[in-house]
């Protein structure tokens, strides 16, 4: 499955990685968050300068460096995205699970669950083809947040963690959005030299969603 | 989406983070209604023509400090109120334009370009900047 992020330049360690330049000074020990499906949109909810999509090479190539996944944004739990009852470190730690039950996750919604379905899931828009194989890996107070906030995209954001040895090679790169105000031959000039065309430039004063809709 | 019209609402910082370094530039605004409690973060939407347009509240109201969960983005010292036609644009690390006149904004441009003419660079990033601010 494909996935995503939207990031700033002070994501130094990821952009280092972007830029094809894994043996930089600038790469650090750093965690970094992902989701699949692209980012939520209509409207955003987090913008940033840059985006990134990248190929389900990706996900495949890194399943061991996944600390956890989780179908609900456990940050948007944290900061009161949703209403809940519970005591919401509690239901975090349900959400969570590690990279082996995610990448079963994901199998199984790949083999049981139809196309539309999964570009449904790519925007964070739940089907009950996609709830069904979620009941089968995550218990009730999970399912049942989702399906209480089903007009929220966080419920659905399917997140996922990686550690720093995660690896990020220009073919698991399938778009980079960078405004147009950012010289990508400077930035990017690896990835600019072998994929030009994966390099997609927008205005920044409409941010991404206008680059992506266009 | 509906426009919150009737709700105080601030540009409190800028989507970016201290590393950014290729001026000028627009930033996407960092938008928050001001209430009793703190400041509460909005998601919004960018119409085009031009207009920002506040449709989902995100959060909680928090001190403006506590707005992320990590300290990873600019917040500027004093909120500025937000027109819905207002442009953000850095013409450096701690230098913004924040102007709902596209003729205001090619003015301070122009004069930054004056500041720093000998950098070409700085230079061909305003025309694009002008371009951008006008499109």
């Amino acid at each position: 499955m494909i996935c995503s992020k939207v990031l700033t330049l002070g994501k130094v360690d990821l952009i280092a990685r972007l830029a094809q330049q894994p043996s930089s000074p600038l790469c650090g020990d750093h965690t970094e968050y992902f989701n699949v499906g692209y980012p939520i949109g209509d409207p955003p909810r987090l913008r940033g300068s840059l985006m990134a999509i990248f190929s389900p090479d990706f996900l495949h190539m890194n399943s061991e460096s996944i600390i956890f996944g989780s179908p609900i944004d456990t940050g948007g739990i944290a900061f009161g995205f949703f209403e809940i009852d519970d005591d919401p470190e509690a239901i975090i730690e349900e959400c969570k699970c590690d990279g082996q039950k995610f990448m079963a996750l994901l199998s199984a919604l790949s083999v049981s669950v139809g196309p539309e379905a999964i570009q449904n899931l790519y925007r964070h828009h739940l089907s009950n083809e996609v709830l069904d194989v979620l009941k089968v890996f995550f218990s009730s107070a999970v399912i049942d947040l989702i399906c209480r906030n089903r007009a929220n995209p966080h419920s659905l954001l399917f997140e996922f963690s990686l550690d720093a040895s995660y690896a990020l090679a220009e073919d698991h790169i399938h778009k980079l959005f960078v405004p147009n105000t950012l010289d990508p031959r400077r930035i990017f000039p690896q990835l600019h030299l072998a994929a030009p065309h994966k390099i997609v430039s927008f205005n920044p004063k409409y941010g991404i969603e206008h680059a992506v809709s266009h | 989406m509906p426009l919150a019209i009737s709700r105080e609402f601030y540009i409190v910082g800028a989507f970016e983070g201290p590393h950014i370094h290729y001026f000028p530039t627009h930033l996407q605004p960092i938008i928050a209604e001001r209430t009793p409690l703190g400041f509460r973060r909005w998601s919004y939407a960018i119409k085009n023509p031009y207009e920002i347009c506040p449709c989902i509240p995100v959060g909680l109201p928090r001190p403006l400090v506590g707005l992320f969960p990590v300290r990873s983005f600019l917040l500027f010292d004093t909120p500025i109120p937000l027109n819905t036609r207002s442009q953000l644009v850095a013409l450096g690390p701690n230098e913004f334009i924040i102007s709902s006149s596209r003729l205001s904004i090619i003015l301070w441009l122009t004069r930054s370009v004056l500041a720093r003419f000998r950098d070409s660079q700085y230079r061909k990033r305003a025309w694009t900047t002008i371009w951008n601010s006008i499109s």
